[in-house]
């Protein structure tokens, strides 16, 4: 694949949290390039880094030092509001704990990355059905989240995070709190939906299902390392 | 709890100033403003008498009050008193020799009148029977305050002889500081026998109040009985003078405060609100606190720590809020007492009594506590009484909406109290302005005046020398440097005499009859007194030089005469005359001026008809009293010693009683209707800090509760000033709420106490709208920090917070 199909690349990616006069390397120069179209698992022990990587990349932060390329755009060091705006057309969240909003129906709550962005009201209908059609759970519309099951609720997470054609899904550890069923759901839509041409970048630890990705990433105290090295460092 | 529970607890409440500040403010504030007015409260009501016990004093009231002979037929006819006394509250002296002439106010008490309050001297002695025999020396006992200013506290002061309006008596003691029953003031006490001959043995000089001490068994009821008996024997026997005078005995507690006890019972009432609902924000305080420490006792919890462990932990952080804050509260009202009392109304009783006492330190320090220690505790109750697996799933999830919908149902109430306070405080301050907005009539800067009295001992009833000296004196007193007019009055304006009171015979019909008959008060002047006041000749000419004792009487009426007697005519030329103020044959004058009316009495109600006459015409001996008063271009207070020595190079005997400048006349007038729009704001002020408080409260509980939410809307393109709407919408409709509760409760309000406005009536949108503006406003203030911090949001960490 060329270079201009790259949809991220990241170069030399720190992160550095000071706390109480601690210093932590939660990202230690990260070298990586995710194509367009691609299906992406992170995984590694816990505390090694994923979850910043993922914010990150989500624009929910931003890096101590080097670059991220996001369609050919540096966005590493953009202004608050630019990357209000970049998270909601380009970035679709989803979450290990769901993080529906408790007093909003399932339809607004995969409306609302579409009201962020001023849409008018027939077209974010449109979209929400098909969105949620696309997940299974258009006939529960009208339902509030505590209404739902697990499984139920994550689906509709995934429709809210795709209902704004995002370039990129996030998925931070999305079965953490499901049962191995529910889970398994969950990952067959992800599935799909990569079949259906979504770029998808998921964290976690399960091997099994970091089989249905393209390819896994390791990482390591704060790095990205070979799959042989892991046995190495590990041991 | 020990000592070390309260240094963590500093510790976590320096971790989180803001929180700190807040609490402690809450609490001072409500603990601060109920203490004050308690203290009001305290004194007036709750306090003691200052006398050996009070309950048993009882004052004997009659309408018209008592003379003394009546008095003294009483006590043998009413045994349920252990003792009875008759006393003149206040009787004007001139006290000469010996320093400065002053005027004093003697009380003239029956020796028994310390028998029945159990007042011992603070030296030498009280008065005793042999100092009321007839023709027994007479001997004064001092106040305190007299004793400290005149003789400087000398103990070698008993014995030493004074003049009393030219007659000798010898000091034999001197009273306490405290010992004032009425508030009076009075400089002496004396005993009847020793006063002027004026009080003698007759029935229906009635110039006595009465006062009694139950025996330890009487009852009131007993001694009304009694009383009542001797009023009919009375009665029969003196029919004249004692026809339907009818005693009354009151408790002397009541007979002081009765008129203000609802009014201070409503304080109480509204005192109250004020700690509950500080003791409202305080708890949203905590619980806005503890959604995001629940977490934290619910893991200790899980631990294994134990219940009363994590509760002492939360009491001494309420402990030391308490301390913090109540110190603070109690410390701002005791500071502020003197401020406060200086503004209250000249007639509020019992204000000697007033003070930051053990009672008032001990209802603050209780309310306190009780605050900080209960509305810490409840928050905290809710996780530590939950069991531990229960708290830790629900930490997360922060608090149910029940208590949500009460925290904002608590604030929009404090709003709606907030906006009634401050529209009737802007009300009431309106009319307290309208008040002191009215035309006058007459100008009170740069006057200065005082009191006089020509006594008898030395003017008799030669009218000559008492014209020639309150003309002298006049020229004197516009002699003086920086005096620009004097004159002689025998009442200025705003004096609630308002001069003589008589009626008006007309030599012709005047052209109308007014249905209140013909009085009038009659007002004797000498010199340019209405240059001297800057009031208006509204037609003719004022009085002048030639106005003498032998030429043509004249009169200047006031134009409210004129208008009820004429109409739109002029009463120029016509003959008017008193039914009395003569020698025996009424005299007629002619009317050669008409001058505009004056607030003579009160701010708020219209003058008298007046007719004003010339001293020098005047045909009655005893009218000897009045005021001199002078205009000034300067500081009027500035002139006040050297009046008093204009009059002393006339008549270096005579004092000047009271001297006043005008413009604290008219302030005083105002003082009542100024104290109670101070009193409401105050309120108000609190009203409108527990408002900000209570939003305030609830948006940093909102904010903590919805952090995560909120950062969920972050990740999914939320922008900051999306986040800030929510928090601010939020502020705005508790502030939307509480002002549409608050409007038809103000105006209600406004409605219910439209009698004590004045010049503003309860509709007047300009209050309403001030209340609305000035809520909202704060509400704005209040919003603003926690909308600040949501648009401030790191959406990593709101979403970590799994
Ligand atoms: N806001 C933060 N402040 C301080 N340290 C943090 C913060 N976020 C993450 N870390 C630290 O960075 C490291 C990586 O964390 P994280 O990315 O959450 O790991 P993972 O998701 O792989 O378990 C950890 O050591 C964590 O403690
Ligand atoms: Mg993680």
């Amino acid at each position: 694949m060329s270079e201009q199909h790259a949809l991220i690349t990241l170069e030399g990616l720190t992160k550095v949290f000071y706390t109480d006069e601690v210093e932590t390397h939660a990202l230690s120069g990260i070298h990586l390039r995710i194509e367009k179209g691609e299906y992406v698992a992170i995984s590694g022990p816990s505390g090694c880094g994923k979850s910043t990587l993922l914010s990150i990349l989500g624009l929910l932060d931003s890096p101590t030092a080097g670059t991220y390329i996001l369609n050919s755009n540096p966005v590493q060091s953009l202004d608050l509001s630019q990357r209000a705006r970049i998270r909601n057309r380009e970035i679709g969240f989803i979450f290990q704990s769901f993080n529906l909003i408790g007093d909003l129906t399932v339809f607004e709550n995969v409306e609302l990355p579409l009201t962020y962005r001023g849409m008018a009201a027939s077209e974010r209908k449109a979209r929400c059905g098909e969105a949620l059609e696309k997940v299974g759970m258009a006939h529960r519309a009208k339902h509030l989240p505590s209404q739902l099951s697990g499984g139920q609720q994550q689906r509709v997470a995934v429709a809210r995070a795709l209902v704004g054609k995002p370039s990129v899904l996030l998925a931070d550890e999305p079965t953490g709190n499901l049962d191995s069923k529910n889970g398994e759901a969950v990952m067959d839509l992800l599935h799909e939906l990569h079949r259906g041409g979504a770029t998808i970048v998921m964290v976690t630890h399960d091997p099994r299902f970091a089989r249905h990705a393209d390819r896994t990433i390791h990482m390591f105290d704060g790095r990205v390392v070979d799959e042989s090295e892991i046995a190495s460092l590990s041991a | 709890m020990n000592a070390s529970d309260l240094v963590h607890a500093a510790r976590r409440l320096r971790k989180s100033p803001a929180f700190a500040a807040t609490a402690v403010g809450a609490l001072a504030l409500g603990v601060g403003v109920s203490s004050a007015v308690f203290s009001i409260v305290n004194g007036v009501l709750l306090r003691p008498l200052p006398f050996p016990e009070p309950d048993r004093l009882v004052m004997i009231t009659r309408e018209g009050d008592v003379s003394l002979p009546d008095g003294r037929d009483w006590r043998p006819a009413a045994p349920a008193f252990e003792s009875m006394a008759l006393f003149l509250r206040s009787w004007s002296l001139d006290l000469t020799g010996d320093g400065e002439p002053m005027r004093i106010a003697a009380a003239v008490v029956e020796p028994e009148y310390f028998r029945v309050l159990g007042a011992t001297p603070q030296l030498g002695r009280v008065l005793v029977d042999e100092d009321d025999r007839t023709g027994a020396p007479h001997v004064a006992v001092l106040s305190h305050a007299l004793w400290q200013s005149r003789f400087a506290g000398d103990r070698g002061v008993l014995g030493r002889s004074l003049v009393l309006s030219d007659e000798p008596a010898t000091v034999v003691g001197v009273m306490g500081p405290e010992f004032d029953l009425f508030g009076d003031e009075a400089d002496l006490w004396i005993a009847p026998a020793a006063a002027t001959p004026f009080f003698a043995q007759e029935r229906g000089s009635n110039n006595f109040d009465a006062i009694g001490r139950l025996k330890p068994d009487a009852t009131l009821a007993r001694a009304q009985a009694e009383l009542l008996a001797v009023s009919r024997t009375l009665e029969a026997q003196y029919p004249r003078t004692n026809r339907g005078k009818l005693v009354v005995p009151i408790g002397l507690a009541d007979f002081l405060t009765g008129d203000v006890r609802p009014v201070l019972l409503a304080l109480l009432g509204a005192v109250l609100v004020v700690i509950a609902v500080s003791g409202a924000n305080l708890a949203s305080l905590l619980l806005a606190r503890s959604a995001a420490r629940r977490e934290e006792l619910a893991i200790r919890m899980a631990l294994g720590a134990g219940r009363g462990r994590l509760l002492t932990q939360v009491l001494a952080e309420g402990l030391l809020l308490a301390v913090l804050g109540g110190g603070l509260g109690l410390f701002c009202a005791w500071a502020t007492q003197d401020a406060l009392l200086a503004l209250a109304p000249a007639d509020l009783p019992r204000q000697q009594a007033i003070a930051i006492d053990g009672r008032v330190f001990a209802f603050g320090a209780t309310a306190s506590l009780l605050l900080g220690l209960v509305f810490s505790a409840v928050p905290a109750l809710q996780v530590i009484g939950s069991d531990p697996a229960a708290a830790l799933q629900g930490a997360g999830r922060g608090v149910r909406p029940v208590e949500h919908r009460a925290l904002g149902l608590v604030v929009v109430a404090e709003v709606a109290l907030a906006f009634v306070l401050l529209a009737g405080g802007g009300l009431l301050l309106q009319s307290f302005r309208a008040l002191s907005g009215v035309p006058l009539g007459f100008e009170p800067r740069g006057t200065l005046g005082g009191e006089f009295s020509l006594p008898r001992s030395r003017y008799g009833e030669d009218r000559e020398k008492q014209t020639r000296t309150v003309a002298a004196m006049v020229a004197e007193a516009r002699a003086l440097p920086g005096v620009t007019d004097a004159a002689y009055t025998i009442a200025a304006p705003l004096d609630r005499r308002g001069g003589l009171g008589g009626t008006v015979l007309f030599q012709e019909p005047p052209p109308l009859r007014p249905a209140a008959g013909t009085g009038a008060r009659v007002r004797l002047l000498h010199g340019d007194y209405f240059g001297t006041m800057g009031m208006r000749m509204v037609e003719g000419r004022a009085f002048d030089a030639n106005d003498r004792a032998g030429s043509e009487p004249v009169a200047i009426v006031n134009e409210r005469f004129a208008r009820q007697f004429w109409g739109e005519r002029s009463p120029l030329g016509a003959r008017v005359a008193y039914r009395d103020f003569h020698d025996g044959t009424p005299f007629f004058m002619t009317v050669v001026g008409v001058v505009a009316d004056v607030k003579g009495i009160t701010l708020g109600a219209p003058d008298f008809r007046t007719i004003y006459t010339p001293y020098e015409q005047r045909r009655v001996d005893w009218q000897a009293w009045g005021n001199l008063v002078v205009r000034t271009a300067g500081d009027p207070e500035a002139l006040r010693r050297g009046l008093q020595e204009a009059v002393w190079r006339v008549d270096p005997q005579l004092p000047l009683a009271r001297v006043y400048t005008l413009a604290d006349r008219v302030a005083e007038h105002s003082a009542r209707e100024r104290f109670s729009a101070l009193l409401v704001l105050l309120f108000a002020g609190v009203g409108l800090v527990v408002a900000v408080q209570g939003v305030y409260a609830v948006l940093a509980f909102l904010l903590e509760e919805r952090r995560r939410e909120l950062g969920v809307r972050l990740a999914l393109g939320a922008r900051a000033l999306d986040l800030a709407r929510i928090v601010a919408g939020q502020g705005a409709l508790l502030a939307f709420a509480g002002i549409c509760l608050g409007i038809p409760l103000a105006v209600a309000a406004g409605w219910a106490t439209t009698h004590v406005l004045f010049g503003v009536t309860w509709t007047e949108p300009f209050a309403y709208g001030a209340a609305a503006l000035s809520l909202l406003a704060v509400a704005l203030l209040a919003t603003a920090v926690p909308a600040l911090r949501a648009a401030r949001l790191d959406p990593v960490r709101a979403l970590r917070s799994e």
